[in-house]
This record gives C-alpha cells, sequence and structure tokens, in this order.
C-alpha cells in the first residue's frame, strides 16, 4: 500500500532531481565555459588563502604590466580613479630614461626599501627580474627558469622570454593584508570577492549534483508510488477541458520560442528572461500532468469545450442544478443579440468608462474604496452575464433562433407568405397583370425620384462632375431595371413551368402514364399542374375501370355462350332425332323449323361470342404476309354456289398481280364471307354487286357496294353490334355480320367503313401494304 | 356388335341423344354422369371408346382423361362447349384423340366415333404398314404407287382430277400450294381463273375424305395464300 505522502512525494522527488539536475547541467557549463578559463577551476573550493590561487596570480600580473604599460607610455601621476581610496593595493613604478626619470605611483611608502604595516605580499621587478617576496618569504618565481603553460607567474624575466628589453624600469606592487572594502571596482577586494562566491558557487554546484543524483535514485525507487500519482493526475486532468490541455501544452512552447529567438514581445531583458525561467520551471510539470493524461485516460479530447457546446442540446432536465436552470430560464427571454452585445461589447465599454468614473471620483481615499467597490461590481455583472451566456449556450436548444433578427426574418417571411398566397389565389392572367402595374409603379416611383433628385442637384447650383453623373445615371438605370427584371423573373418562370406543363400535356394525349407532375412551390401554374394530374388520374381510373368493365363483359358473355351452348346441344341433338322419326307432314314441317332456328341460335351464340371478344382486343390473331388480290378469289371460289343461286350478278376488278397485306387469313375470310352473305342477302332482286380492290398511297382498299332492297335508314351504324336495315325483319342474319367483320379488320390492323348513299350501300375495308 | 362406349356428361339429356345416336349404330353404351363415375367404368374391359364431357362436377373431364390414360389405351373423345383454339389444344394434350366442341352434329359425332373406332381396330393392320411408300397422315393413308387414298381404313373412291390434287397434296404434306400451281401441275395447263375450278374440286374431296366438310381438318384453305394438306402429328 502506498501512503499519499508516499505517492506525492515520489512525483516531486523526481522533478526535485530533474531541476537540480538541470542546474547542475547550467552550472557546470558555466563553470567550464565562464570560470575554468579564467582561473577559477574548483580547486578554489580548497584553497584558504586567496592569494595562493591562479586567478589572484592573474589578476597582480594584470595590474603589473598595466603599471609596465603606462611606464612605457610614460604617464605619470596616478593610474586609476580614487587612488587615494585605495589602501588595498599600493603600487610605484619608475623608469630611468636619461636624466629625466619617469615615475608613477599611489604611496609615499618607499616600496624598496620593505613592505609598510598591513602589507604581506611584495613584487618587485627590477633589472628584467621579478622578486616576490609573501607573508615575509620569497616565492619562487621562475622554476627551472622556462616559461611552459605549467608556470605559476607570467611574468617577464624567463630565460625563453630574453627578447623582452625591460632595462630601466623598475615597479613595485604591495598587496594589504586584510584588504578593505572600497567597492566592486576595487580590484582587491573585488577579486577577494568574486573567489568567496566563485567558491560558494562551486559549493553549490556540487550540492546541486549531489542532491540531483540523491532525487534521481530516490525516484527511481519511488516508481511505483510514481505510477499512482500520475494515475491519480490523470483523474484530475480528465476533468480538464481538451482546449485548456492543448493551449498549456503549446503556448509556452510558443513563448519560449519567441524569447529564444530574439523576444518578440519582450526583447532580452530582465523581464523576459524571468518568463523564460518561470516557463522553463513550469512547463515540464505540465508536460508531466499531460502525458500522464494521454497515457491513462482514453479520448482526452472528449471533454472538450467544443464537445460539450455541440452536445448543449442532449443535457437531460434533471442533469442541470437549480442555478443553471434559472440562468437557462433568464437566458432564454433574451434576444440572443442583448446577450451578445452585453458579454463582448461591455468589457471595453466599462474599460472605457472606468477612468473617467476614477477622474470625477477624485484620488482621495475614500474615492479610491469607492472605485475598487465599482470595478468589483462591474466585472461581477460581466461575470455574471457570462455565466448567464455560457449556461444559455449549454442548455438551451439553438438559442439563437430567439433573436431579433430571427424575430424580424420570421415577421418577413410570414408576411411575404400571406402576401404571396393572396396573390397565388388570384387568376393566372390578374396576377400577371398586378405585376405588371407593379412593376410599371415601381420604375415610374424610381424615376420620378431620380428626376427630383436630378432637378435637386441642378436647382442647388452644384455642378456634377461628368464621373459622378456617369455614376448616378448608371445608378439610375439600375435602379429601373430592378423591377422590370423582377418582372421578367416570374415571366422566365412562368415559361420554365410551361415546357413540362405542355410536354405532359402531349403525353397524355399519346395515352402513357407518367409520374404526377410536381412544380415547386410558389410556381404560378402550380394549379395548373395540380389540375392536370387530376385529369391524367381521372383519365388513368376511368380507363382502368373501362378495362375492367369490359374484360368482365367479355367473360360473362363467355359463361353466357357457354351456358347457352349446353341445353342447344339437347335441342339440335333431340330435334335431329325428331327428324328422322316418321311424323305427319306438318309435324315434319314443324320439326324442319325447329332444327332451322336452332342452328340459327347456334351460330348467334358463336358469333356473339367472337364480336365481343373481338370488341375487347382479346381476339386471339395469327397475322402473317398474305395476298389480298387471292383471298378475295378464294372466298369467292368458296361462296361460289351460294352466289349463283342468289341470283345476282358479281362484278369484280381486282388487280392482276398479288397484294400483299399483313393479317389473320382465318379472320380476313370471315370479313369477306360475311360482307359477301350480307350483299346476298340484303340486295335488290337481279341486281349487281360490285367488288373491287385497288392500291393507292400504300393502302389496299377492297370496295363492295350493293343496291339495298330495303329503304336504307340515314344516319345508322351498320357496324353496331345486332344492328340491321329493317329492324322488324327476322331473316336467317344474326345481325352480327358487319359488325364481326368490323371488329375483326380492325383487329388486323385495318379499317372498314360503311357508306349509304340512297339505296346505294357500300363497304370499304382497307389495309397498309406490306413491302 | 357388342362394342361398348361410355358417354361421360353431366347432361342427362345430351347423355340420352348420344346413347340414342349410338345405339341405333349398334354400339352399347355406359352412361356416367360425372368424372368419378366414369373412372370406375372406364376399367370395363369390354369398353372401346369414350365420349367425355369437359365441365362437369365431382371431377372434370380432362382430369378424368388424365386419370384413364394411366391405365387405358383407348379412343376417348373430349365434348366441349368452349370453342376456342387454346382449349382444343389443352383438351388434345392431356390425352384425348378428338375434340368436339358443342352443340355438336349428331351426324358429325357418329361420324368421329366411328373413325376412331376404325383407326382403333385397324392399327395393327399389315397391309398399311407392309409397304414403305404409304403415307399415313392421321385418319389419312395414301398409297402414291396405285395412287390409292384409304380414310379410316376405307378406300376413298375419287376421279382422275381429285386423285391428282390428292397425290400432290399428300406427298407435300404441310406444303402450300398456290391454286395455279396446282392447276399447273394437275391439269398440266394454263388457266384463266384457277381458284374457282380448284376450289370446286377441293370441296368435293372434303366431302369425301373430311368428317365434317364444313370445317375441314385436313384439306385446308389457307387464305390467301393457298391450300394445303394438314399434317398430322
Amino acid at each position: 500500500m502506498v501512503t499519499k505522502w508516499k505517492k506525492w512525494a515520489s512525483v516531486i522527488v523526481l522533478f526535485l532531481g530533474f531541476y537540480l539536475a538541470l542546474a547542475g547541467c547550467a552550472g557546470t557549463w558555466y563553470a567550464v565555459w565562464g570560470l575554468i578559463p579564467r582561473g577559477l577551476g574548483p580547486e578554489l573550493v580548497l584553497q584558504g588563502d586567496y592569494r595562493e590561487t591562479a586567478y589572484f596570480r592573474r589578476e597582480i600580473t594584470s595590474i603589473f604590466y598595466d603599471v609596465l604599460n603606462a611606464l612605457e607610455r610614460q604617464e605619470e601621476g596616478e593610474l586609476w580613479a580614487n587612488a587615494d581610496l585605495d589602501t588595498n593595493l599600493l603600487y610605484t613604478g619608475t623608469y630611468e630614461f636619461g636624466s629625466v626619470p619617469v615615475s608613477c605611483s599611489n604611496t609615499d611608502h618607499v616600496l624598496s626599501r620593505g613592505l609598510p604595516d598591513g602589507y604581506d605580499f611584495l613584487l618587485a621587478f627590477r633589472s628584467g627580474r621579478v622578486i616576490i617576496i609573501q607573508d615575509g618569504e620569497r616565492v619562487d618565481v621562475y622554476g627551472d627558469g622556462y616559461y611552459t603553460d605549467q608556470s605559476r607567474w607570467d611574468v617577464p624575466g624567463y630565460r625563453n622570454r630574453r627578447g623582452e628589453d625591460h632595462d630601466g624600469y623598475t615597479v613595485y606592487l604591495a598587496v594589504a593584508s586584510q584588504p578593505v572594502d572600497h567597492g566592486w571596482w576595487e580590484p582587491i577586494w573585488s577579486m577577494k570577492q568574486v573567489l568567496t562566491y566563485v567558491r560558494y558557487g562551486y559549493l553549490g554546484l556540487f550540492g546541486a549534483w549531489a542532491g540531483a543524483v540523491l532525487c534521481l535514485t530516490l525516484a527511481a525507487g519511488l516508481r511505483k508510488a510514481r505510477r499512482e500519482a500520475r494515475e491519480a493526475i490523470a483523474v484530475r486532468t480528465a476533468k480538464v477541458w481538451f482546449e485548456v490541455k492543448l493551449a498549456l501544452a503549446i503556448l509556452p512552447a510558443l513563448l519560449f520560442w519567441q524569447l529564444l529567438t530574439g523576444g518578440f514581445f519582450w526583447g532580452l531583458n530582465t523581464q523576459a528572461a524571468l518568463v523564460g525561467a518561470a516557463l522553463l520551471l513550469c512547463y515540464p510539470p505540465v508536460l508531466y500532468c499531460l502525458g500522464c493524461d494521454l497515457r491513462h485516460n482514453r479520448g482526452v479530447w472528449r471533454n472538450s469545450l467544443c464537445a460539450r457546446l455541440l452536445s448543449r442540446g442532449k443535457v437531460a432536465a434533471g442533469a442541470l442544478s437549480a442555478r443553471q436552470a434559472a440562468a437557462a430560464r433568464l437566458a432564454a427571454r433574451i434576444w440572443f443579440e442583448w446577450k451578445l452585445l452585453l458579454v463582448v461589447l461591455y468589457p471595453p465599454a466599462a474599460l472605457g468608462l472606468l477612468p473617467r468614473v476614477r477622474w470625477v471620483l477624485g484620488y482621495s481615499g475614500a474615492a479610491d474604496l469607492c472605485f475598487l467597490v465599482l470595478c468589483a461590481g462591474a466585472a461581477g455583472v460581466w461575470l455574471a452575464a457570462l455565466y448567464v451566456v455560457f449556461c444559455d449556450l449549454r442548455y438551451n436548444k439553438k438559442p439563437w433562433r430567439h433573436s431579433l433578427c430571427a424575430a424580424l426574418g420570421g415577421g418577413l417571411a410570414r408576411l411575404w407568405r400571406v402576401l404571396r398566397g393572396a396573390e397565388l389565389s388570384q387568376p393566372l392572367r390578374r396576377r400577371f397583370l398586378v405585376r405588371i402595374m407593379g412593376a410599371g409603379a415601381g420604375t415610374g416611383v424610381l424615376a420620378l425620384l431620380a428626376l427630383w433628385s436630378l432637378f435637386r442637384q441642378f436647382y442647388d447650383g452644384t455642378s456634377l462632375s461628368w464621373m459622378a453623373a456617369l455614376l448616378a445615371a448608371l445608378l439610375l438605370v439600375l435602379l429601373f431595371l430592378l423591377p422590370l427584371a423582377w418582372l421578367l423573373d416570374r415571366v422566365w418562370v412562368l415559361l420554365r413551368d410551361l415546357v413540362p406543363l405542355t410536354e405532359r400535356l402531349s403525353v397524355l394525349r399519346a395515352g402513357a402514364s407518367m409520374e404526377p407532375l410536381k412544380l415547386p412551390e410558389g410556381s404560378d401554374l402550380r394549379e395548373a399542374a395540380a389540375d392536370l394530374n387530376r385529369v391524367q388520374e381521372g383519365l388513368r381510373s376511368a380507363v382502368e375501370q373501362q378495362m375492367r368493365s369490359e374484360r368482365m363483359k367479355v367473360e360473362l358473355i363467355a359463361n353466357v355462350s357457354h351456358d347457352l351452348k349446353t341445353p342447344l346441344t339437347s335441342v339440335v341433338s333431340y330435334a335431329a332425332l325428331l327428324g328422322e322419326e316418321e311424323l305427319p307432314p306438318h309435324v315434319k314441317d314443324y320439326v324442319r323449323i325447329l332444327n332451322e332456328k336452332a342452328r340459327r341460335l347456334q351460330v348467334m351464340v358463336q358469333d356473339v361470342f367472337e364480336v365481343s371478344k373481338a370488341a375487347s382486343g382479346e381476339l386471339p390473331l395469327k397475322l402473317e404476309q398474305l395476298d389480298l388480290t387471292r383471298l378475295l378469289d378464294q372466298t369467292l371460289a368458296d361462296m361460289d354456289e351460294a352466289i349463283r343461286a342468289s341470283g345476282l350478278t358479281l362484278r369484280t376488278t381486282l388487280p392482276g398481280g398479288p397484294v400483299w397485306i399483313t393479317a389473320d387469313g382465318d379472320r380476313l375470310y370471315r370479313v369477306f364471307q360475311n360482307l359477301i352473305q350480307n350483299a346476298l342477302r340484303y340486295s335488290l332482286e337481279g341486281s349487281r354487286v360490285y367488288l373491287t380492290l385497288e392500291v393507292r398511297n400504300g393502302r389496299a382498299t377492297a370496295t363492295m357496294k350493293n343496291t339495298s332492297r330495303d329503304e336504307l335508314p340515314a344516319g345508322m351504324d351498320f357496324t353496331a353490334r345486332f344492328v340491321r336495315g329493317d329492324e322488324s325483319r327476322t331473316d336467317g342474319g344474326s345481325g352480327l355480320g358487319l359488325a364481326i367483320a368490323s371488329s375483326f379488320t380492325t383487329a388486323c390492323g385495318g379499317a372498314l367503313e360503311v357508306e349509304t348513299d340512297a339505296d346505294l350501300f357500300t363497304v370499304r375495308v382497307s389495309f397498309p401494304t406490306s413491302v | 356388335m357388342d362394342e361398348r362406349i361410355l358417354v361421360v356428361d353431366d347432361d342427362r339429356e345430351i347423355v340420352g341423344a348420344i346413347a340414342i345416336l349410338l345405339e341405333r349404330e349398334g354400339y352399347q353404351v355406359l352412361r356416367a354422369y360425372n368424372g368419378m363415375e366414369a373412372l370406375d367404368l372406364a376399367l370395363d374391359p369390354a369398353i372401346r371408346l369414350i365420349i367425355m364431357d369437359v365441365m362437369m362436377p365431382r371431377l372434370d373431364g380432362l382430369s378424368a382423361v388424365l386419370r384413364i390414360r394411366e391405365r387405358r389405351n383407348l379412343p376417348i373423345i373430349v365434348l366441349s362447349a368452349r370453342s376456342e383454339e387454346t382449349d382444343k389444344i389443352l383438351g388434345l394434350s392431356v390425352g384425348a384423340d378428338d375434340y368436339v366442341t358443342k352443340p355438336f352434329s349428331p351426324s358429325e359425332l357418329v361420324a368421329r366415333v366411328r373413325s376412331q373406332l376404325r383407326r382403333y381396330t385397324s392399327l395393327g393392320d399389315v397391309h398399311a404398314e407392309g409397304r414403305r411408300n404409304v403415307v399415313v397422315n392421321g385418319r389419312l393413308t395414301y398409297d402414291p404407287e396405285g395412287m390409292t387414298l384409304t380414310a379410316d381404313g376405307e378406300p376413298v373412291k375419287l376421279t382422275a382430277t381429285e386423285t391428282g390434287i390428292v397425290d400432290l397434296l399428300m406427298r407435300n404434306l404441310g406444303r402450300i400450294f398456290p391454286a395455279e400451281e396446282i392447276y399447273r401441275r394437275v391439269w398440266e395447263g394454263e388457266c384463266y381463273a384457277p381458284e374457282n375450278t380448284v376450289m370446286v374440286h377441293i370441296r368435293r374431296i372434303r366431302e369425301k375424305i373430311e368428317l365434317n366438310p364444313k370445317k375441314p381438318e385436313y384439306l385446308k384453305v389457307v387464305w390467301g395464300i393457298g391450300y394445303k394438306m394438314e399434317k398430322m402429328g
């Protein structure tokens, strides 16, 4: 079980180690590149006497050379300002140059005679060699006399530096045993301070590294605890919006980059450094937290502000706290624009207004208090507004719907609909009349306005530049065109809708059925299209009804004829049997009549059946190429006996060659058989019957003319069923001859027409010839 | 004669009329009034032919024909009030040998019965099968060598011209000949109006070979084209 402190300690230790290591790295870097080259190596930490350090030797040598150089340049007096204060370092330099000696010094002591009280370090340079006496003892300066990189003192006098000519130069430097604080500018004190600080710095550096190692070791030991800590962090980070996390991850990196590349915001100054340091310090923990989040939470982007705003409508009523619900209710009553204005424009307005208030209030203590309260109040109001808007966005569905714009838009739309409805309820002609008048009136009003403004311009005497005049003219033309363009648009829409309407009409005429025509809402021809659809629907249902009733009729007739045939069979059979019996002559006559009528009934039943079938288009047909001339020949030959017996003369005029048509031969034979039978039956005794066949314009027409025995009633449809010239007659015909002929001809693709002229009865049967 | 004929029709009067007609011809008649009765009676081996109505209660004629055909091989004539071609084809396809529409003429029915019986009994006739060149077409058999035509096994008496036409048509079953060609090949000459002449002879031949000359089954006019001898299956 990992205790709570252990859990968090593991993380803290890790970061402590990380930062210490970071600091160690930085310190080491500075020590290696900044301190050691200046002689401030880590050995300083162990060196108690600062005069034993390389740094001291370098500084003294450089002062020595300063003095030497000053003598060479023949400068006199004091080398440094405020030398009177300088008691830490005494120097004297002389140069015997002929009779005029050059000297510089900051002391009255004659250093060649010995060190004054309180000084324990002496550097003497005489006749090209340096002698150093420290704490009364002489220091070995030259060693083996050759200068190498290992040599402690970088001064003239080595054997391998013989070239330097320092004859006549004498320099004495004395350093106080206890340097006094004269400020940073003074070399000895400053040197001592630097050494002290560097020593502490090195101590700190070592401490940092030690701490880092310690902490990281500890952190390594606390891996398991840290795992739990990561989980705990992930639980907490899961509650943060994804956008915030994204900003936290990206923004510091950006800022840091800006700082590194020259400080876009701040420039490289103390502030920038501080911000950079702060970022550097804060960024790793933030990244660590985000890492925990990414590692332990799934779908980290799900908990985001966007997602919450988007899922606003899905929040159950129970999920709202009372306060949120109240805020949402309040927000729902306010137009969206107001809310937007309050949230967006309030802060700038408040920020602009508050300084004025401050000025008005004055700058007394009470006024300050008042102002603070005011500021707090203003901020509170804004925050409250923000909260209300937030609740609105989060809990109300489509809050922007309840806005001034939406209300105005809705009103306008309603008005437009009412006007449009009123317009569409008018007849089409009147509608367009009103439109033309409206467009005309609009153009007129615009023209008047334009004229008036032009008149004003000229009346005022302000002359327009030609450019302005041109622009104005263009604008006016455009304005005039607007009502006309509207009118044209309506006409265009009308024409556009007219095309499908007329197409539909032709389709309707062709008898094809189509989907109902749908014109767009508000189209001028929508009513017409609806009417057309109704007509089409009516037509379709009427045709369907007719087809159905026709089919039913055929079925009925088929059934009836079947039912008639069964008793008729008995009648025919028994009448035949009766005819063969020995009977008195008058009874024989009765039987003959029975036989005859029974047979006629049989023919009639069959004819009725066939004609009704043909009329309903259900006659089975075997269409083939045949020669109409030959068919007529054959029919005449077939009926030769009947023709001869009739006592009529048949005059035929047939073409010499074949006339090819497409038809059903058996049916067509029935047609002509019926026609000839008709002619034989109803013609005047001894008259002539004419049968001709001719081909004209791709149609073969067979014409039969006969003179009727009885007067033909005018205006009668002879091809109708059960029609005969003389209605009262009851001769051999079923009254269906012409009806069968007509319906068979039509079924085969031909046409049969009957013409009567006085007693002349003409029948024409025509077929399109086939090639 | 002890040839028994089964007559089946739900209309008793029709059965009665047919029975009178057939008994007068010397046949013995068994009567049934629906399909089931017909099935029972059809097992009588003495029955030589069945006349069956189509529309009947309990079991319709066509189903009865189908079932009888499973057991027996004998001529069946179907009677029907339906005169359409499709009904006729259906009737023949279930196994009927002939199809007669109501109302029928008594003489035609008797002729058909006789024809069927004769064909049935003469099926194993050696005299027809022996020669190879004999043309057999349904009821008709034509011997080109002797130029003799038999209908239902009975020789048909034909004139010389009729024999010429029959010879031409029987040698070319199903082929359509225009009147001119028939005339040219039979009369061996040209004629001004061959149609009439040929038609007269055709009609005469029909009288001799067709059961009902008004509704010919063999010698047919193909209207608008010519004449042919129908090829029977």
